[in-house]
């Protein structure tokens, strides 16, 4: 399917077709998924109201965490197997990523300050989640941090097979470190039994953000590739209408 | 093997040549261990449980300073395209950059910790623990620096790009360093030291790779 | 029931700013990726059906 997929103008038509039909079913799951979260569900016994952040804070969780093994995919596609379509991937998605990252931690600091009395702990998973944050954020830099915007893309595919490896260490690391410092007891973020009624919104929820995903996904590729071919065009152009004899040694790749 | 103790002992004699920049690590260091107590206070209860945490971030700020040094000459003046030709691989390149980086960056530090542990107030007994989690923590560092300065080689805000990749991956050194730097019932192979290590060999077997695929592209590119 | 609503069991503070700036940061980033993919295609379509360009132009132009 990947090697289907390569040929640009062919992944053009077929986002143009999934796209619109992605981003509806999205759109619709989000909303019952609200209905559900803010109308139709329980309080919790302990935690009351509060359980509601639940449905938004367990999705962007869970997406910031996919985005990543999802970039670490696209890397390894990219480094190793020369998909010429990965790294355009990897770039879509850093920075979605990069935002349910975020949105996990405001959501989990909104959160925390009525459960636990604090805006921040330094819990282990919120702890990660923040330096899941860094490392999106770092991603990006990298990719477009060069002068000519290609030779970004090994580097960051690079850096994201590499935090693949490492994030999860330092996630052990944070755990090791917090049950050396904290005692026992205390913070356990969606330590919540989920009850069968609270299920619903949060699954409608779930499956509205992968959509959601997908849906971002699609479009920033396209945007993406719409972008390289602009610049291969401009760079043809000039090449045309310089004059002869004067040899212009650009390095494209498109 | 040759071309590998060449290449370590070309850098240490470059080293040598501006040994005046080991000079700045050290002092850098140094000052970094001074604001503290500055900002903190000078009592020393305060201080002595803070002083190892202390001593580690300083040497990690020290160490990472020095960082975008690591192949910017290399790349600079085609010598990495002279060992593209030669017949040391890229990775072995990689390694012994590290090896002569450390040496000449992290090894004065640890020679300067006993003396610079003073100012902290760091209690003589956790001396021999701090000082060898430092050596295996540093070498990691290190590694981490390889990976950090070799991606980001030839990007506009290289630096501040290099702390941004380096310092989040840093952070499991940091944790289990500390950990082993003050080990309970003084035992110096503690489980913390353990993971120390694994974490080392985990980064010995990424970063050579890794470096070398980061290279690859950006001698390509001329180093721009 | 609406003042109940609102007002959330007393948590209202928290629970609708996590629900608006969520709703406010997903939208921003569909808004953004959807302008940036409907720009980038004005813009290509700008360029293929562009006038040939002259000389003089030219060389002027970026490369």
């Amino acid at each position: 399917m990947f090697d289907y997929l390569a040929n640009p103008t062919r992944f053009v038509r077929i986002a143009d077709m999934l796209f619109r039909p992605v981003a509806v079913l999205a759109t619709g799951l989000i909303l019952v998924g609200l209905y559900f979260a803010l109308f139709d569900s329980p309080a919790d016994y302990q935690q009351g109201d509060t359980v509601r952040i639940m449905y938004v804070h367990v999705p962007a969780a869970w997406l910031a965490v996919l985005g990543y093994v999802a970039m670490g995919v696209c890397a390894l596609f990219y480094i190793v197997w020369r998909h010429p379509l990965a790294d355009i991937a990897l770039r879509a998605m850093a920075p979605i990523g990069a935002l349910f990252a975020m949105l996990t931690l405001v959501t989990g600091s909104l959160w925390g300050k009525p459960m636990w009395g604090a805006w921040w702990v330094w819990d282990a998973r919120l702890t990660s989640m923040l330096i899941l944050f860094f490392f999106y954020l770092a991603v990006i830099a990298l990719a477009n941090g060069f002068d000519r915007a290609e030779r970004g893309s090994r580097p960051a595919a690079l850096l994201a097979l590499v935090g693949v490896l490492n994030v999860p260490i330092v996630k052990f690391s944070v755990d090791w470190w917090n049950t050396l410092h904290q005692p026992a007891s205390l913070i356990r973020s969606g330590g919540v039994s989920i009850d069968p009624s609270m299920l619903t919104p949060l699954l409608f929820m779930l499956a509205g953000f992968h959509l959601y995903f997908i849906a971002l996904v699609i479009l920033r590729m396209k945007a993406l590739l719409i972008e390289r071919r602009i610049t291969s065009l401009q760079l043809r152009q000039a090449r045309q209408t310089t004059k002869p004899g004067h040899a212009t040694n650009t390095g494209t790749n498109a | 093997m040759n071309g590998f103790i060449q290449q370590i002992q070309r850098d240490l004699k470059i080293a040598w040549a501006s040994r005046l920049d080991i000079g700045v690590i050290l002092l850098f260091f140094v000052i970094i261990v001074t604001m503290f107590p500055l900002a903190i206070g000078p009592q020393p209860d305060i201080l002595r449980p803070l002083a190892v945490p202390l001593l580690w971030i300083a040497a990690f700020l020290s160490i990472l300073a020095g960082f975008d040094r690591l192949f910017a000459a290399d790349l600079r003046d085609g010598w990495l395209d002279q060992v593209a030709l030669s017949t040391l691989p890229l990775f072995a390149y990689v390694i012994a950059k590290a090896v002569a980086h450390w040496l000449v960056s992290a090894l004065p530090l640890l020679l300067a910790v006993p003396i610079v542990g003073l100012l902290l107030q760091v209690e003589s007994a956790v001396l021999p623990s701090l000082v060898i989690a430092l050596l295996i923590g540093t070498a990691a560092l290190t590694l981490l620096g390889v990976i950090g300065a070799s991606l980001a080689s030839g990007a506009r805000q290289a630096g501040g790009l290099m702390a941004l990749l380096v310092l989040p991956l840093a952070l499991p050194v940091l944790i289990f360093g500390v950990l082993a730097s003050q080990p309970e019932a003084g035992m110096l192979l503690s489980p913390h030291l353990k993971l120390l290590a694994a974490v080392l060999l985990v980064l010995l077997a990424i970063a050579p790779p890794v470096a070398a695929a980061a290279l690859g592209e950006a001698d390509d590119d001329g180093g721009a | 029931m609406t003042g109940g609503f609102f007002s959330m069991g007393g948590y209202a503070a928290f629970i609708w700013p996590c629900y608006a700036l969520t709703a406010i940061a997903m939208l921003w980033l569909a808004y953004a990726s959807w302008r940036k993919a409907k720009d980038n295609a004005a813009r290509l379509d700008a360029l293929e059906q562009g006038p040939p360009v002259d000389r003089a132009d030219a060389h002027n132009a970026e490369g």
